[in-house]
This record gives C-alpha cells, structure tokens and sequence, in this order.
C-alpha cells in the first residue's frame, strides 16, 4: 500500500539534477586567479611619493576659514551638495545593478511557479489529537459488548493498529525528508481506511 | 434406506453443531412514550450510544419514544443493567430537551447498553440533535442542526436550513434546499438533489454531490476526493482547483496541477470546488 522509506529516499534521489559545469569555466578561474597572482607581486614595485611640506596644513587653512566667518563658503556647500547627490545616484545604480551582477549558478534556469497551498477553512478544525478513537474503543468494550470479543472485531482492531502505526512510520518519514504528493497521498490512504475501519468497528459495537 | 439414515443423522450432527456455535444474547428493553402539546418552539437531543430519529410530521404535537436497551447473555443481568440507561424528556421554557447518558462504574457494567430514541415533531420546529456513537436520522424538517462524532447521518428532506458538523461518520443527504452548511471530518459526505446555498468544509475522505440548484455550491475540501454529478456541464460556471490532484471534466479532458476556471454563458449556478492532493470530477448523470 505505501512505500518504505528506503524505496521513497531512492526515487527522490533519482529526481535530483546533476550539474557539469562548461570546461570554459575552469580556464575563467584560472585567468582570474593569474591577475590576483600578477596584482601581489606588482604590489611591492609601485613607486613611493611622499606631499610637498606644508600641503596639509594649506588644506586645512582652506577648510577652517568659512567656518571661522560663520557662514560657509558657497563653493563648499555646493561641492557639497553635489557630492552628496553623485552618492544618493551611486547608492540607487548599485541597488539596482547588484542582483545582475551577482550570479551563483552559470547556465542553470531559475523558474519560479506559484503553487497554492493547502488550505484547511478556518471552521474546520482537526480536533483529532483531542479524543483517541481507540481509547474511545476500548472504553465502549468495557460495557459488555459481546462483538467485542468476537474474531471479525479483533481482525479489524488488529487492522486499525497496523493503518495507525504505518501513518505513523510516515510522518516520520516526511519529519526526515520533508514531504511529496505520494507520499501524502499514502497519508490520505491510509487516513481514509483508519476511517471505515473505526466506523465499522463502531457499527460492530452497536450490532 | 441405510443410506437416508445416514444422511438424516449428518444433518442431524451438522444441526446441532451449528446451534452449539451459536450463543444467546438477550435484549432487555423499556418502551417510554411522551406527548407534548402546544408551547414548544424547538427541540434540543444530547444522546449517546443513541439511535437517533427525528421525522417531521404534520401533526401539531410533539411525540418522544424513549427505549433504553441492554443486551447480555445472561437475560437477568441485561434486565438488571437497564438501571444504569438515564434519560430524559422535559421542557426547558419553550425548548423540549430530550437526553441519555450511562451512570455507574465500567467494570459494574456487563451489558451492552445502548438508547433509542424517535421523536415526532411539526415539522416547522427547528430540531437540534448531537449524538456520540451513534446513527442518527432526520428527515421532513424545516431545520435541522446535526452534530455527530463516531457515528452516521442521513438527512432527508430539508426545507430552510441544515447545519451538520461530523467527525468520523459518514453522512447521507437528500433533497436539502434553502442553506446548507456542512464541516465533515473524516467522515465521507454522500449528497443526492442538492438545490441548497451550499458549503461544505471537509478534510479527508469522499464527497460525491449530485447538485440540481442554482446553489452556489462551495466545497473547501482538505486532502478530500471530490465528485460533482450535474444533470447536464453547462447548467453551471465552475472554478475547480486541486493542487497535487487532477482535474476531470466530463468531456475526458483531465487538467492537473493548475486551476479550472470554467464560465458557461447561460450557466445557472456556480461551482467552486478546492481541494488538495486528491482529485475533483465533474461527471454528468
């Protein structure tokens, strides 16, 4: 009726995709990391220039006078402005260049489908853990039914036992692996033969 | 003749093994019948291990039989345990409430106990039943609310309105029209003629409903099996969905995975089926 674990880990297995990636590939990352290579080593040979004496103190001449005045020069407040405007543009085009650039996978197709999911209406409500139906059961047979003690009662109750423990192995099994519309269409099986059999021994009771 | 002896005797032998197998049970039963006149404007029954029926009838009076049964081998002790059946028929103000339970400790109780209970009643009186273990019956009803856990329904004949919640029992309903609300759990939903304003919630199991109104009918079904009968597709405008099932449709086509929206331009009522990881069908009669 369902499958066992193993059987079900197998087929998933199959599903999966392989991937084998261009041999163009391996020559990218091997340039790439031959001008990391060549970058380091020219590193060292870059020639040192040291600012004339008095440079900085100019500068910050420069930058302390319209202060000094109170009122900031307007060629500061328009480098300003204009400084802050390139940024604000810079930040905006990386935004929205960022997700382009940025590419884990080489040749594979991303599609995204929209499927809905299951939905349980909100006055439904699946009380099942709230009564134990088996326990239901046995308290019932406590009050002297005879089919209780009949054969076709026990080969139905040994029946309901079995459907419990198999639904149980599957929520382990989708707990482990997660879940896949065989699975639970097992799931539902076996809930709807849980189902009959728990109405049958009921009508058994009542017989 | 040595030979008709012979076979006399087998049947004779057979006969008596049989009846040896066999083991007498015995039924002890109390019949309690009550009237209630005028002043009785509905019908409340909290009944368990019940055999419920309630039949509306053109009559003015209310009518409760009250039979508390008890079955054993030893017939003394399945007369003795019919003390441990309590039950009641009364007026609450204007509501008449009619109610069963089982007293006494499990182990005292050696018989199979059990109630039945019928109720005549005019058939514009609202009737509410809720029944534990047990089958339950409505039919003639202007409304009828219905609540049962381990049991069965079957409901006939419902003018104005029918509220029915289940859990593990199976229901039946014929002829339902006016409004009809079902929450079903577990419990297979089988429906013939139905004309009602309808919504059905349900979880697991089968619903197989031949429609014949305008409706809407509306099923949210959760992992359940869904079958609409329709005397003929273009009567209705459908929008079917079963994510993880198949959709099929009368003319063989079978649409999986993506919803069925479905208009028909003289349609006269509309369909609006969901159900998950099963199928819906749409079949003509």
């Amino acid at each position: 009726m369902s499958k066992g674990f193993d059987d079900i880990l197998k087929e998933r297995i199959k599903e999966l995709s392989s991937y084998v990636p261009d041999e163009k590939l391996w020559k990218v990352i091997q340039a790439e990391l031959d001008t990391e290579e060549a970058v380091k080593n020219h590193l060292k040979n870059l020639p040192m220039h040291m600012p004339a004496p008095g440079t900085w103190e100019t500068i910050e001449a420069s930058l302390e006078a319209p202060v000094a005045s109170g009122r900031p020069h307007k060629r500061i407040l328009r480098r300003l402005l204009w400084l802050t405007t390139t940024a604000a543009a810079a930040a905006v085009v990386l935004l929205l260049v960022i997700p382009h650039l940025v590419r884990t996978e080489q040749g594979i197709t991303i599609e995204s489908e929209v499927v809905p999911g299951e939905e349980l209406s909100s006055t439904m409500t699946l009380n099942s853990e709230d009564e134990d139906p088996m326990e239901m059961i046995r308290s019932l047979c406590q009050t002297g039914a005879p089919a209780c003690q009949t054969e076709l009662f026990r080969e139905k109750m040994q029946l309901y036992r079995e459907l419990d423990e198999e639904l149980r192995h599957l929520e382990t099994v989708i707990s482990r692996i997660g879940d896949s519309p065989e699975i639970i269409q097992s799931v539902i099986r076996i809930e709807n033969l849980k189902s009959g059999t728990l109405q049958e021994l009921i009508l058994l009771i009542h017989s | 003749m040595k030979i008709f002896y012979f076979i006399a005797l087998c049947l004779v032998l057979q006969g008596a093994g049989s009846l040896a197998g066999q083991e007498t049970l015995h039924k002890a039963s109390r019949a309690d019948e009550r009237s209630f006149g005028k002043g009785i404007s509905r019908i409340t029954v909290y009944g368990e291990k019940a055999s419920v029926t309630v039949k509306g009838w053109s009559g003015s009076e209310v009518k409760v039989l009250l039979r508390p049964v008890s079955r054993n081998r030893d017939r003394e002790q399945a007369i003795a345990d019919l003390k441990y059946i309590h039950y009641s028929a009364e007026k609450e103000n204007d509501n008449l409430v009619v109610r069963n339970s089982f007293k006494g400790k499990l182990e005292q109780i050696t018989s199979n106990l059990s109630m039945e209970i019928e109720i005549y009643m005019p058939a514009s009186l609202p009737a509410e039943i809720t029944n534990l273990y047990g089958p339950v019956e409505i039919s003639n009803l202007a409304c009828a609310t219905a609540v049962v856990s381990f049991g069965s329904l079957k409901i006939t004949n419902i003018s104005t309105e029918c509220r029915v919640t289940t859990r593990y029992s199976d229901m039946e309903l014929n002829s339902i029209r006016g409004v009809l609300l079902v929450n079903g759990e577990k419990s297979d939903i089988l429906a013939t003629d139905l004309t009602a304003a309808t919504t059905i919630n349900c979880s697991y199991g089968e619903a197989d409903l031949g429609v014949s109104g305008t409706g809407p009918f509306t099923v949210k079904g959760y992992r359940t099996a869904v079958e609409i009968i329709v005397k003929d597709f273009d009567d209705y405008s459908y929008s079917l969905k079963a994510p993880h099932g198949t959709i099929k449709l009368p003319d063989g086509r079978q649409i999986r995975n993506e919803p069925a929206e479905i208009r028909h331009a003289n349609a006269a009522g509309f369909v609006d089926v969901t159900t998950s990881y099963c199928d819906i069908t749409v079949s003509t009669k």
